[in-house]
């Protein structure tokens, strides 16, 4: 690996102190990224990463430290300010114009000419094509790209405005391995050109393939900056865990038996009227995990919808067990023995203003033990709160804590546990382990890896392809509402997988 | 120097009632300048507001008499807020109760009390839960925003109100020989369907323990019932609630019925316990005001008692300084608006606290 320059720092942060009400998000907090290096910053979900590009970008103000770019102390105040400076962030979510070209949305706010703008852009666009690679149609609707693809405009529009500092938060989670593999070819000529790129992951294996140097986060503290020829992947996923973590897991291979979900000829509406799920059909067995792998927005949401209740079947059959559950409502298919761990947990999987309680019992509240003739006997549910909490080592203080002040991983838990103790005979599972950390991640997967064992059916969508590929015994990959393929794990590569989630389809 | 807001995450009991202390009293200070303005002493208007409301025995039974409408209104309100359903037409829902009820009672003018009354009550809760339905409906259904269907349903009723009594409920006055259609009011209902009341006072006591035992009937069923868990968990994220399996139409229709109802049986007491007929002025604003006593009491029946007791006071010794002080009457709303204001602005101060930064 080269590095450009060993000149002065592009930027260099000192002493970022940054609170949020109960939270010290960043703890005294130095870092520093060198012109020509590709500087990754590590650290699991809330160790306080983008906290701390928010900082410098602008969007939050740090309540102690100090801030200089190219050398000059500087205090941004707003993403105005940073872009002034030749700062340029490209975030999870894009801030793109659906309905607008790929021109068009550059043109608004950037191009500089009065009259026909989008011939400046174009040129500008060509430009960047031919000095870092990156290839995207200017007379493309937004709507029309793939993510990858709209993540590319931003990065271009972060260039077009000036940026010789570029920060992208978390910039694989929405791309294919070989999407992935194109950005990282994009960054490093980028860095040629002397070019400062920060590069917020979780991921271990992204940090070797293209960082210099890594900087890692744990609990809004730096615990170190490396060059990535001195690190090793255990030593950074102890920084970053601050324990030693088991990489792999323990899987014996599957026994499945009689089908619990038989799903024919799938069909179901998106949100805008269009078919999201086309014909699909599959089976899950007990005692076996069926992982359906895919780049989000594939109709992944809108199968799982279908199958649990929450979204209108158009054509097309779902049985449980044998039973007919197609259009039943969420109640009745959770009573046929189906449960469901829900993608946004926050969103689907609790009641935030009710407290752990009530949260762990929130699809059997309605039936004895806990319904006594027309009231609830709250004993009962403070004790069934109680024996999750310490069967799932759920870290809160009382079971009448509200469950909004729980972490990611312990809501997590909470919801598995309220599931699983309903004793179903499918599990569904979506993205289960997003946004977890390490130790939560670990727990979720071996707890998966065992009611298989114990012969329940599970069925796993989830967009982090490692995490399809370790715990499934078949994996679907889905690319635009169907299945592009049902495959075995051993029998393919990680990049036969990857290719499939382009949709070309790959002979087994 | 700058001043941010943060929000609490948790607010101590002492918080809560040291805030809602100095809100009054910050109040009280402002009006003053309005009473200043009229020339008058505001300690003086104060003292007297307070002694005519809460210190004579007229004065404390006239604030229990507003308080049945207001606490019936806003244990309802307190249910269906809750359920993250705005209802804003409980005035509408209340006027419905009265308008049922008056059609019972000069029907069946002839039944006995004991008998007639009971009837008032539940036709009266049906009317008003009749038309808290369609809104809970028509947003499940059609997702249609609850705070425009339920007020624009209270003005329908209102102009029906209006041109009944103008026109085919107008009560027919005889002076002499000569029979007309004089003044815009109704007949006075029948004796049989007149409320009882307290010796010496204006208190239909029928509503009055109605409302009491409703305000914790209702706070009862919210938190002790698996029907109050479905409210509670859809108020807070319908998403999650829906997807645990439970109905949102079911519960959200279920908590407007409660209110609705609620509302009914307080038009109930107004037109049998206390009006009698219907005149224009039928109508005093207690399906609105219960929004705002709902919103500041409704954590318990206990406080909701209370709160409602001493909003009943401040119109009592609001209409006393009216009359004393020969106050417009705007001046009267003027000095309640004030109060109510900072009141609601201190409960800012009970979520969120500024700190200098």
């Amino acid at each position: 690996m080269t590095r450009a320059s060993n000149g002065e720092p592009l930027v260099r942060m000192e002493g970022i102190v940054k609170r949020f009400p109960g939270v010290l998000a960043n703890d005294h907090v130095d870092f520093e990224l060198l012109p020509g290096e590709i500087h990754a910053l590590l650290g699991e979900n809330g160790a306080g990463k983008t906290t701390l590009m928010n900082i410098l970008y602008g969007i939050y103000q740090p309540d102690e430290g100090q801030i200089f770019v190219k050398g000059r102390r500087v205090r941004i105040r707003s993403p105005r300010d940073a872009i002034r400076l030749g700062i340029g962030m490209v975030h999870q979510h894009f801030l793109l114009v659906d309905k607008h070209t790929v021109a068009e949305n550059l043109a608004m706010g950037y191009a500089k000419s009065f009259l026909n703008p989008l011939r400046e852009v174009k040129a500008r666009i060509r430009d960047f094509t031919e000095r870092y690679g990156i290839q995207v149609d200017p007379d493309a609707y937004i709507w029309q790209l793939s993510v990858g693809e709209q993540q590319k405009v931003e990065i271009v529009k972060a260039l077009y405005a000036g940026a010789d500092i570029l920060i992208l938060d978390e910039p694989t989670s929405v791309l294919t391995p070989q999407e992935a593999r194109d950005l990282f070819n994009v960054l490093r000529r980028m860095r040629e050109d002397g070019k400062g790129i920060v590069f917020i992951t979780h991921k271990l294996s992204e940090v070797f393939e293209v960082a210099d140097r890594v900087t890692v986060m744990r609990r809004g503290k730096v615990v170190g900056t490396l060059r990535v020829e001195e690190a090793t992947k255990e030593a950074l996923a102890r920084m970053m865990v601050g324990r030693d973590v088991v990489f792999e897991l323990e899987r014996t291979p599957g026994r499945p038996g009689e089908p619990v979900l038989e799903v024919r000829d799938l069909t179901v509406l998106g949100d805008r009227g269009r078919e999201a799920v086309r014909g699909v059909s599959f089976e899950v067995r007990e005692g076996e995990i069926f992982g359906i792998a895919g780049v989000a927005g594939n109709g992944q949401r809108e199968l799982v919808q279908a199958i649990v209740g929450l979204r209108r079947v158009k054509s097309g059959s779902v049985r449980v067990t044998g039973v007919d559950a197609t259009n039943r409502s969420p109640r009745e298919i959770a009573e046929l023995g189906v449960g469901h761990i829900p993608e946004e947990r926050l969103k689907f999987g609790i009641v935030p203003d009710m407290s752990v309680a009530e949260n762990s019992v929130l699809k059997s509240y309605y039936r004895p033990p806990y319904r006594k003739g027309l009231l609830l006997d709250y004993g009962e549910i403070r004790r069934t709160a109680e024996s999750l909490i310490n069967e799932y080592e759920i870290a809160v203080p009382s079971p009448d804590t509200r469950a909004r002040l729980l972490s990611g991983g312990n809501m997590q838990k909470l919801i598995v546990g309220r599931e699983i103790r309903r004793d179903p005979k499918l599990i569904v599972a979506s993205n289960p382990t997003f946004g977890l950390d390490v130790g939560a991640t670990e727990y979720i997967r071996k707890l998966l890896l065992r009611k298989r064992d114990e012969r329940k059916a599970i069925l796993l969508v989830s967009g982090d392809l490692d995490e399809v590929i370790q715990l499934s015994d078949r994996i679907a990959v889905m690319f635009e509402g169907r299945f592009v393929g049902i495959v075995r794990p051993e029998e393919v590569t990680r990049e036969e997988i990857g290719l499939m989630m382009s949709g070309s389809e790959v002979l087994p | 120097m700058r001043l941010r807001v943060i929000k609490r995450l948790e607010t101590s009991r002492k918080t809560v009632i040291l805030v809602r202390i100095l809100s009054v009293f910050a109040a009280l200070m402002t009006a003053s300048v309005v009473f200043l303005v009229y020339g008058l002493n505001p300690v003086d208007v104060y003292s007297s507001i307070f002694y005519n409301a809460f210190a004579t025995r007229i004065g404390v039974t006239e604030s229990v008499v507003r308080m049945i409408p207001l606490l019936l209104v806003s244990s309802g309100l307190a249910l269906v807020f809750r359920t993250g359903f705005w209802n804003i037409g409980a005035e509408g829902q209340l006027l419905a109760g009265a308008m049922a009820a008056y059609v019972v009672a000069v029907n069946y003018g002839s039944l006995p009390s004991a008998l007639l009354i009971p009837i008032l009550f539940s036709v009266g809760f049906a009317a008003g839960a009749a038309w808290g339905i369609p809104p809970a409906i028509l947003k499940a259904k059609l997702n249609v925003n609850e705070v425009i269907s339920t007020l624009m349903l209270y003005y329908v009723l209102y102009w029906v109100f209006q041109h009944l009594i103008h026109g085919p409920w107008k009560a027919k006055e005889k002076v002499g020989q000569l029979t007309y259609g004089g003044f815009a009011h109704t007949e006075v209902i029948p004796e049989a369907s007149h409320l009882p009341l307290i010796d010496g006072t204006r208190i239909h006591w029928p509503t009055l323990l109605i409302a009491v035992i409703t305000s914790v009937l209702a706070y009862l069923l919210l938190t002790k019932t698996p029907w109050g868990f479905e409210m509670r968990a859809i108020g807070s994220n319908p998403d999650a609630a829906t997807a645990a399996g439970m109905s949102y139409l079911r519960t959200v229709i279920l908590a407007m019925v409660v209110s609705g109802g609620l509302a009914g049986i307080a038009g109930v007491g107004e037109l049998c316990g206390v009006q009698k007929r219907f005149t224009p002025e039928f109508l005093s604003g207690y399906g609105f005001s219960g929004i705002i006593t709902a919103w500041l009491g409704g954590n318990n029946p206990l406080s909701l008692i209370v709160t409602n007791f001493l909003y009943g006071g401040l119109l009592v010794g609001g209409e006393y300084i009216m009359i004393t002080y020969r106050l417009p009457i705007g001046v009267v709303d003027l000095f309640n608006g004030i109060i109510l204001f900072f009141v609601l602005a201190g409960e800012f101060l009970v979520r969120y606290r500024v700190v200098r930064r």
